[in-house]
């Protein structure tokens, strides 16, 4: 064989395996490429999916709070909800914020605050209690306890009451087991 | 026209040149025999690399030593097109069998002109050659090119058979209708040539043309042969080519494009074929790979590019989602896993409760409680408590009978109300203590 043929044999062989390197290299690089096309496609369905039902739970109720609210800011709040009801300043004697408990098993946790208010009106009491509802979202009157003041009731020209009122807020926490 | 090589094989000796559309260049000449072939192609094809490194291509031209010529009349039309057919009745003509020879016809009607040289020797040249990475174009001999490009020259001139002198003998041929029918080689002594020239001319229909006699040179020797009337026959001395010359010339023809290979005797071996085609399949073979797969890898990358540019719209289809939803925020690493995180949250905090934990509001069910109770009952409450499981309620009445109308009341509400404890009191009237539940499916909605 003469060199210029075993020349022209040598360049056919390095030219040809190094397509064929560079061709299998690519299939499997398309390959992969595919793949992940296919799975950023299903990933943009899942977005779009995830973005409708994300608006249509935003025009949804809250019912319920991402963190715990500082017992300074609910104090001023409660504060502030007695007064706009009529409630005398001096009646509210007690504001009494519980720490967070997990709702059973689940992803809640439980806010208690409970007030203590003394001589009120029970109309004034139920406007105090749908103030607090209607100002902040998730939180609910959970119980009343109404009992009548230790005087003479016939002394009094209105009816008045003593009542220990539950706040509770609902606080969204998921644990990492739930997750 | 490129540079091209001949390779002139006698039965003992062989002449390579060089031809361009110019000259013709002697390289290197010597003998050979079957068996030192090797050595020949080697030496051959390393004269060749010295002398113009970029010839490939050679074409072996035979001498007439090593041909057989023939002619014969053929029984059909069938037989004459029919080129096993013809081999067989070259066997008629020639001392070999049909298997062992390469032959080539020239075919006019019924009558057929044969040329043909030994398969063996032809072989082993092609192979030896062809493994010294030198193409053979073909194999023909060298005085059909002669008397090829003669028939061109000479188309003005009647004769019947042209002849050209060698040092050592006389190539005679004889034509009919501008056709070959006998290709003889003679002796250059002149009375033996005479003899046959009037033997041939006594069977020939065509004695009033003349023969023509090719000589480089008028004043060469054509005495020699005796430029006389042979028994009425006249041969006419042309100053022209010599064999060698007029074949080479043909042969530049043949290159061109313009003229065919009248007797083509390449053998195709079985490990390489000697002409040149193969070769160039061979050539093309390996191009139409790597074509195939360039075209394989143009049409991968393609297939990627197709991909990553898809992905890339996805990944910026998901970006654009995020920043609708949250213009404010960060572009996450994840989209998909923040939009989920996010769809969590807001399902924990304004979806609906799977797990029914949602506290209870107690003023619907105190408005329900205040609405149902009778508005003509003398009624005192002295404590209740009320959440979202209902009313623990304890009080005082005049009658008995007033605690249960109150409590039928309150069923009437919809509540689910214990039988009420009673008990009459000192002084007067009736103490009670009754449940008001809200039916379960209504404290759970609130």
């Amino acid at each position: 064989m003469s060199k210029n043929v075993r020349q022209s044999t040598v360049l056919f062989s390095i030219v040809l395996t190094a397509l064929c390197v560079v061709a299998v290299g690519l299939h499997f690089a398309a390959a992969r490429a595919e793949t992940r096309e296919g799975l950023q496609q299903d990933d943009l369905v899942d977005c779009r999916r995830m973005a409708m039902e994300i608006n249509r739970l935003r025009a949804g109720k809250q019912r319920a709070l991402l963190k715990t609210k500082p017992a300074g800011e609910l104090n001023r709040k409660i504060s502030s909800w007695a007064k706009q009801s009529g409630i005398p300043a001096d009646s509210l004697v007690r504001i009494d914020p519980r720490p967070p408990n997990r709702v059973g098993d689940t992803v809640y946790l439980e806010q208690v605050t409970e007030l203590e208010i003394l001589g009120s009106q029970l109309p004034k009491l139920v406007e105090l209690s749908q103030i607090a509802e209607q100002a902040e979202d998730g939180l609910k009157v959970s119980s009343m306890r109404l009992s009548l003041p230790r005087s003479d009731p016939s002394e009094q020209d209105v009816e008045i009451w003593n009542v220990e009122l539950t706040l509770t807020y609902l606080i969204y926490s998921p644990t990492s087991k739930r997750r | 026209m490129k540079t091209a090589a001949n390779l002139f094989l006698d039965r003992t000796t062989w002449d390579l040149t060089l031809q361009t559309s110019k000259e013709v260049v002697d390289v290197d000449n010597g003998h050979w025999d079957s068996d030192r072939l090797d050595v020949v192609a080697q030496r051959i094809a390393e004269s060749l690399d010295e002398a113009d490194a970029r010839v490939h291509h050679v074409t072996i031209l035979l001498g007439a030593s090593l041909c057989l010529p023939a002619c014969f009349t053929c029984e059909s039309q069938r037989q004459a097109r029919s080129a096993e057919a013809l081999g067989y009745r070259l066997e008629e003509a020639i001392p070999l069998a049909a298997e062992d020879v390469l032959a080539d016809f020239q075919r006019d009607g019924l009558s057929v002109f044969a040329v043909a040289t030994r398969r063996a020797p032809m072989e082993a040249w092609v192979l030896a050659l062809g493994e010294r990475g030198l193409t053979i174009d073909f194999v023909t001999p060298e005085a059909s090119l002669a008397w090829e490009y003669h028939l061109g020259i000479a188309k003005g001139k009647q004769h019947s058979a042209a002849m050209w002198q060698t040092n050592h003998e006389t190539q005679l041929i004889e034509f009919q209708d501008r056709r070959p029918i006998a290709w003889q080689v003679l002796s250059n002594e002149p009375t033996e040539l005479r003899q046959h020239l009037k033997v041939q001319r006594l069977g020939n229909q065509t004695d009033d043309q003349p023969i023509l006699l090719y000589q480089p040179s008028k004043t060469s020797d054509a005495s020699g042969l005796g430029v006389v009337d042979v028994d009425h026959s006249t041969i006419h001395v042309i100053e022209g080519p010599t064999l060698r010359e007029s074949a080479t010339k043909r042969l530049s023809e043949i290159r061109a494009g313009r003229q065919r290979v009248p007797f083509d005797l390449t053998p195709v071996t079985g490990k390489q074929s000697a002409r040149g085609p193969l070769r160039l399949d061979l050539a093309a073979f390996q191009l139409a790979i790597i074509v195939l797969l360039g075209s394989f890898v143009f049409s991968a990358w393609q297939q990627l590019q197709r991909a990553q540019s898809k992905t890339d719209q996805h990944v910026i289809a998901q970006e654009e989602v995020f920043r609708e939803l949250f213009p404010e925020s960060r572009l996450p690493v994840g989209v998909l896993s923040r939009l989920k995180s996010e769809r969590g949250k807001l399902a924990g905090v304004r979806g609906k409760s799977e797990d029914q934990v949602d506290p209870i509001s107690v003023l619907p069910i105190l408005h329900r409680f205040l609405s149902a109770v009778p508005s003509d009952m003398r009624l005192r409450i002295v404590s209740s408590k009320i959440d979202g499981e209902g009313i623990d309620l304890s009080g005082e009445v005049r009658e008995f009978a007033d605690a249960d109308r109150l409590a039928a009341a309150l069923r009437s509400a919809g509540f689910l109300v214990t039988p009420p404890r009673t008990s009459r009191l000192p002084d007067q009237g009736v103490s009670f203590r009754l449940e008001a539940q809200l039916p379960n499916e209504e404290g759970n909605d609130g």
